[in-house]
């Protein structure tokens, strides 16, 4: 079906992998690529041949360095270390994942855990997959925490005291996030540069905004709106202020019980996150569906045209052999070739 | 340009398996059957229900899973490992149900049916439940089925590799002689389905001596060569002479993997062992199998030295019961057949070896010696233990004797013919793994045809892509 895996299938396999194989002692060296979405490369890679019960995972994410501007680098890394101390028990003088030190990072990586090979279970390999999710939930956390304290404020604040997180996720691509006292508003802002995929997003957005309005049943979702200039919180931030991309805005409203408690707030996540892939992958399905339907069409209309065709009857009136090759031997009319 | 550093996507689609993977990896990421399970829309009452409301039902699916409410996705590795494991094989052995091909064809369905269907192992399993028809999009290493290799494609680079093919550069496969119609179709494909940013299609056989270049047998990088190519179908050899595939000298026979499988399991089958079934056949052949020099002084061998007869354990999946199977001449009788194929048919008889004299004979007299000298070995049917040995021996005296002859009736002498055949460890996704060396060099993008270029020229424009100029 049309569904996408919240975390990364293929690093998720090669954990296990490296897992089974150091169970059954014999222990892999790996020197591997895994990608992602939106410009996002990990890199699995055995640093000591001898030693093979430690494995680096560096990532390179696109939305980095918006990231770190976000607040500044150090809290996102100890942020990102907070969500694997739960696997790090403290008896143990070495930890079992643990971020390496800037100096360490692996060259042309934004961030480097070693993995302790030996110690891996099924839960941590899963969050071990989910690791661009959690590095990309940053921003939405300090969003739930700008809220927490906004709408504990007696007064409405005003709106200087409104910030927005930025994370730059592609090349002129963003997300916004905007606290405020009483919701979170996220804003997608997303480019298509093919003329198909225009009208394609086009449609599929306009449907995207009614769905709520025509289903009851999901009353309950966010309030989706789109727009083709950016909306009004965040006029002034935009970057593309140039109009000769036209990019597209589609906002999501979160309202408290979006993100109640820490299990609804990382569901809330991992979808928005996960809201271009699909968008993307959805437009890609459509072209696939509407060519094959193109195919289904031109092979009708050949079959129409083949009945127009003179009959190779008589040929094979004749039961010669060589009645087979003559047969393909015919003018653009259909008469045959005689010589 | 932003997708500068990401790395290229190698897909080798074959008639059994498919690999996927990064260029520069020195294996595929996923490596599973080419197969695709798509929903039978033929079921009467449910599914003109979901006619109806098919436009409403693709909203709601997609706006429920992205919001909060969505089923949580992070379920537990254990039991989806059997999804995501890399295979060797495919064979569903656990197929249960007959594959009924019913109607496949999307086109006649109206709903969102076109959605729903998996690929690769997970096919596998989802064509054992009553709602979902199995089929395998390529046959003979040609894409039979549009529709459903563009879904496959589709569900392979969304959720399996996970990139946005936007941003990535593509190299694909194609079987020799594949007609150029077949390369523009696939191009259409990347190019106005998925906006690849750049596409090179390669001959699987010049990937496969390509790969032979890790060898440490190999001196020279050139692109001539004789690629022996045994998968689970069919066994090619493929002269190439400078990166350009003679065509007309291509033979193939039709012993490969799957018929050593067969020739196990009647083996075992004659003795009367507990178990004979294909699975078991299948790991006895990539366990135990190797390639002797002299069947007659091997079977002496296995005569005066029972200890080389194996013994082979097959538990069922809850590990309660064992059953023993001994395991005879089967051990070099399997691989045998490439050698001898009368052993096992009736149809046909020519060997290996003279079939690869008969397609060199049969190319060019000035590129023969080329082709002698670098004899590569791929897929999975090759990895006998010495089979390229054995070949190369086979081979020799064949040429050797014609040499002679030659000598003889003309009275001049020959310089003589050096042949070598070429094992190296990457045998078993040979192709694929001249593909991740080649798409990762910085030349590969030159050679691609890109988005851009499409656009200007249309689908023509891929009847033609540059060789690679490596040495």
């Amino acid at each position: 079906m049309l569904h996408l895996p919240t975390n990364n299938t293929l690093l998720e396999a090669t954990l296990i992998e490296l897992n089974e194989a150091w169970l059954n002692n014999a222990p892999l060296v790996v020197d591997r690529i895994v990608s992602d979405f939106d410009h996002t490369t990990l890199h699995l890679l055995t640093p000591d041949n001898e030693n093979r019960q430690w494995v680096y995972l560096s990532i390179v994410l696109m939305t980095w360095s918006s990231l770190c501007k976000c607040s500044n680098e150090e809290f996102l890394l100890r942020y990102i270390q907070s969500k694997f101390d739960k696997y790090n028990n403290d008896s143990d003088n070495s930890n079992i994942i643990e971020i390496l030190p800037k100096n360490q990072t692996v060259q042309g990586y934004n961030l480097t855990l070693r993995l302790d090979i030996s110690k891996l279970n099924n839960q941590s390999i899963t969050d071990l997959s989910l690791l661009k999710t959690h590095i990309m939930s940053y921003p939405f956390q300090l969003s739930f925490q700008k809220f927490n304290q906004l709408s504990a404020m007696e007064v409405a604040p005003s709106n200087d005291a409104v910030s927005t997180y930025r994370m730059q996720y592609r090349e002129d691509e963003n997300i916004y996030i905007q606290p405020s006292n009483d919701r979170i508003t996220v804003i997608f802002e997303t480019i298509f540069n093919d003329e198909t995929d225009k009208i394609f997003s086009k449609v599929f957005l306009q449907e995207f905004v009614d769905s709520r309005k025509r289903n009851r049943s999901i009353q309950s979702a966010p309030q989706v709106l789109f727009s083709n200039t950016p909306p009004r919180e965040i006029i002034n931030i935009t970057t593309n202020q140039n109009k000769d991309v036209d990019s597209k805005f589609i906002t999501f409203v979160l309202f408290p019980r979006h993100f109640s408690n820490d299990e609804i707030q990382f569901k809330t996540i991992c979808k928005l996150l996960q809201f271009r892939h699909y968008f993307h992958y959805h437009i890609k399905c459509s072209k696939a569906f509407m060519h094959s339907r193109m195919r289904f069409r031109v092979n009708n209309f050949i079959k129409v045209l083949n009945r127009a065709k003179f009959d190779s009857n008589d040929d094979e009136e004749n039961g010669t052999s060589s009645g087979q090759l003559d047969d393909k031997r015919r003018t653009i009319t259909g008469r045959k070739l005689v010589y | 340009m932003s997708y500068l550093n990401n790395p290229a996507i190698v897909m080798d689609n074959g008639t059994g398996l498919t690999k996927l993977g990064f260029a520069g990896n020195d294996s595929p990421s996923w490596i599973f059957p080419t197969a695709i399970a798509t929903s039978q829309g033929s079921q009467s009452t449910s599914s003109s229900k979901k006619l109806d409301t098919s436009m409403n039902m693709s909203n709601t699916n997609y706006s429920s899973s992205t919001t909060a409410t969505g089923a949580t996705s992070t379920g537990t590795g254990t039991n989806k490992n059997s999804y995501y494991a890399k295979s060797t094989s495919a064979t569903a052995f656990d197929n249960l149900s007959s594959n009924v091909l019913l109607s496949n064809n999307l086109a006649g369905k109206r709903g969102t049916e076109d959605l729903d269907f998996y690929i690769g192992n997970e096919a596998l399993i989802a064509s054992q439940g009553p709602s979902y028809s199995l089929s395998y999009p390529i046959k003979h290493g040609q894409i039979e089925n549009w529709d459903h290799m563009e879904r496959f494609w589709e569900n392979s680079i969304f959720k399996y590799l996970r990139v946005e093919p936007e941003d990535h550069y593509f190299l694909l496969t194609e079987p020799p002689l594949n007609p150029p119609e077949n390369r523009e179709q696939v191009a259409e494909i990347f190019f106005e389905s998925f906006n690849c940013a750049g596409l090179y299609i390669a001959v699987q056989a010049v990937l496969a001596l390509a790969a032979s270049w890790t060898s440490s047998k190999v001196i020279d990088r050139s692109l001539t060569g004789t690629v022996i190519d045994s998968g689970d179908g069919v066994t090619h050899v493929i002269p190439v002479a400078e990166g350009y595939v003679i065509g007309s000298a291509i033979k193939n026979i039709p012993i490969a993997g799957r018929d050593i499988t067969l020739f196990i399991q009647s083996l075992l089958r004659e003795r009367g062992e507990q178990d004979t079934s294909l699975k078991t056949a299948e790991r006895i052949k990539q366990e135990y199998c190797y390639v002797c020099p002299d069947i007659v002084k091997e079977f002496n061998k296995f005569d005066r030295n029972p200890e080389k007869f194996a013994q082979f354990v097959v538990e069922n999946k809850e590990r309660t019961s064992k059953k023993i199977i001994d395991i005879g001449y089967e051990r070099f009788l399997a691989p045998e057949i490439f050698f001898n194929p009368e052993i096992a048919s009736s149809d046909f008889l020519t060997p290996l070896p003279t079939l690869v004299d008969q397609t060199i004979q049969a190319c060019p007299i000035d590129v023969r010696k080329g082709l002698y000298n670098n004899i590569v070995l791929s897929g999975g049917s090759t990895m006998f233990k010495d089979f390229g040995r054995r070949l190369q021996r086979d081979l020799k005296s064949i040429v050797n004797n014609r040499i002679a002859q030659n000598e003889r009736l003309t009275g001049t002498k020959s310089t003589g013919v050096d042949v070598s055949v070429i094992s190296h460890r990457k045998q078993r996704n040979a192709v694929w793994f001249g593909g991740s060396l080649l798409a990762q060099t910085a030349e590969f993008r030159g050679y691609c045809h890109t988005k851009q270029d499409y656009e200007e020229y249309g689908p023509e424009i891929v009847r033609n892509f540059s060789l690679f100029n490596m040495v």
